[in-house]
């Protein structure tokens, strides 16, 4: 199916596809007001998962695919109390303690060969699985965006104080949060052991982290969508253009993080940037449809 | 008639401060009961305790018979509880429906998995309601706008349909008509008389006299974080001491002063 891409290209391909779903994990908990530094712990965990039972048992592949998000969610589980009682840096600075608690274990034992990590891990994903996980990620995603879940994800984010008194129970709308994000993590830690079919404890280091919380950001909260887009968007930027690998390619990435940052300050999902439009089609759509009950003409509507 | 709200000696104070001090009272169910006083008296307090984002120092709190010091907010609501907010706490970059929505939440409760088309006919269901909700409230034609177009009075009125979406036996409405011009804080004064004709018990705190005056079966005054008189809405405005209060004399200016015990 990506037989016409040259090697280069299918690898970077792959790359980014891995990064989306990193992308997603560090969305799910942004959509809930979380300030997460640990997404890549969860995804060493998941990577060094899946490298063990591969190299080291002779269980089958999917064996390891299935256990790797199972463990990373549940040390997101386990965590999770204590962090969520956090609020603003220093939740932040707690799971940053739990990241780099999970890298030095691993660097530090011997089961995972230490610094020097696992190789020869069976290469087993290839891009039509990559693309097959992130479309059924993106239908369940979609389907919580729509359900009351999403609906209280959105208010805990928006004004926690406001969500509770309206019922909703903020520590478990979090608690699972989080939860579900380790495990998404930790299965794109997993996709890519078996992909590179080599890893180290420094490949989980925090270069990688700046570039996912810099795409989550520019594309909002408003919207899983908007992360994904910018994601896609930026990797082709960076590796398609001409200027790639030139003096140019930093000055232009930079330039364009301060424009997008200019014009959609909360990101590009951001629901306000799009009133003038929704209003456009709004009007639009009563003029088509005179016989149903007035939609309010935005005249009336602006105070 | 039984009473659905019962503050007994309840005191909260901030640092050496007593913002609430000793206050006892009860809303029997199905009233409406005025909760007003000058700036400062700790109504915003009492409120902000009776649905708990503060716990009191001292005290108890009944609603509908249960014990509800030290329970968290969305345990409140659970309990029936619902209010709106001084300065207005919409989610402002949801529409109108879906800042409604968000009150139905806990009617999803115990139908966490559902699937497929009993999901699809429970969304429906909810979002009827929702609907039925802001018709009542008279923004059926702003259904789909963001809240943050809204006029000031249309927001008010958003928060009041969210607060009727949790479906609570007891609404604290703190100062529902701040800001309103005279034809809107009636339309809400009419409002709150026709959700209070369905059995919800109503504790409104506002500084309109006239809406107070028209609208509630009794008025609790308070002052200094205690409560002066409970009256019926006429009789509290012929107490000295509420006068006193409201239009301040030499004496009652000081005397907090003076008796420093008993002031804040």
């Amino acid at each position: 199916m990506f037989d016409w891409m040259n090697p280069l290209q299918h690898f970077q391909l792959d790359t980014a596809l891995i990064l989306t779903l990193l992308v997603v994990s560090v969305h799910l908990t942004f959509r809930v007001g979380i300030f997460s530094l640990a997404p890549l712990g969860f995804a060493a965990v998941g990577g060094y998962t899946a490298a063990l039972i591969a190299t080291k048992t002779d269980q089958p592949f999917l064996v390891g695919m299935v256990a790797a998000p199972l463990l990373a969610g549940a040390i997101g589980a386990l965590f999770a109390p204590p962090i969520l009682r956090l609020r603003g840096i220093y939740m932040a600075l707690g799971t940053l303690a739990l990241s780099q608690a999970i890298l030095v274990l691993i660097r530090i034992s011997d089961a995972t060969n230490g610094p020097n990590g696992i190789a020869g891990i069976p290469a087993k994903v290839d891009t039509e699985y990559l693309l097959a996980i992130l479309l059924v990620t993106f239908v369940l995603l979609q389907l919580s965006h729509r359900s009351y879940f999403g609906r209280a994800a959105k208010a805990v984010r928006l004004d926690e104080r406001t969500a509770e008194g309206l019922g909703i129970n903020l520590f478990r709308v979090r608690f699972a949060s989080f939860t579900v994000a380790a495990a998404v993590a930790g299965l794109a830690g997993a996709l890519e052991a078996h992909r590179t079919t080599v890893i180290s404890p420094g490949q989980y280091g925090f270069g990688a982290l700046i570039i996912v919380f810099t795409y989550v950001l520019l594309g909002g909260n408003g919207h899983w969508s908007g992360p994904i887009l910018v994601t896609w968007g930026m990797t082709l930027l960076r590796d398609k253009l001409e200027f790639a690998g030139s003096n140019w390619e930093e000055i232009i990435y930079g330039a364009l993080l301060v424009v997008i940052m200019l014009v959609a300050p909360n990101g590009l999902s951001d629901r306000s940037l799009y009133r003038k439009p929704r209003r456009w089609l709004r009007s639009l759509r009563s003029r088509h449809k005179p016989d149903t009950a007035a939609p309010a003409a935005p005249a009336e509507v602006s105070s | 008639m039984a009473a659905l709200l019962e503050l007994t000696g309840v005191s909260k104070s901030f640092g050496g401060m007593k913002a609430v001090d000793n206050v006892s009272f009860a809303v029997a169910e199905g009233s409406i009961c005025g909760l007003i006083g000058p700036n400062g008296a700790g109504k915003t307090t009492v409120v902000n305790l009776i649905s708990g984002y503060l716990r009191p120092t001292a005290g108890n709190i009944r609603v509908a018979g249960t014990d509800v010091v030290g329970l968290r907010p969305h345990r409140l609501a659970h309990v029936g509880v619902a209010r709106t907010y001084q300065n207005l706490q919409l989610f402002d970059e949801s529409t109108v429906l879906e800042n409604v929505l968000i009150g139905r939440h806990m009617a999803f409760r115990g139908k966490r998995w559902q699937l497929g088309r009993t999901r699809r006919r429970e969304e429906i269901e909810q979002h009827e309601k929702a609907r039925h909700l802001i018709e009542r409230v008279g923004l059926s034609n702003v259904v789909d706008v963001d809240v943050a177009e809204l006029s000031y009075g249309m927001r008010r009125r958003v928060e009041i349909a969210r607060a009727m979406a949790t479906e609570p036996k007891l609404l604290l409405l703190d100062e529902p008509t701040a800001g309103m011009t005279r034809a809107e804080s009636d339309d809400v004064g009419a409002l709150i008389q026709t959700v209070n004709a369905e059995g919800v018990t109503v504790l409104l705190v506002d500084h309109n006299v006239r809406l107070v005056t028209e609208i509630c079966h009794r008025v609790v005054v308070l002052d200094w974080g205690q409560v002066l008189t409970e009256d019926g809405p006429t009789e509290v405005w012929q107490d000295d001491r509420v006068k006193a209060a409201y239009l301040g004399t030499k004496e009652h200016k000081f005397a907090h002063l003076e008796a420093p015990d008993a002031g804040r």
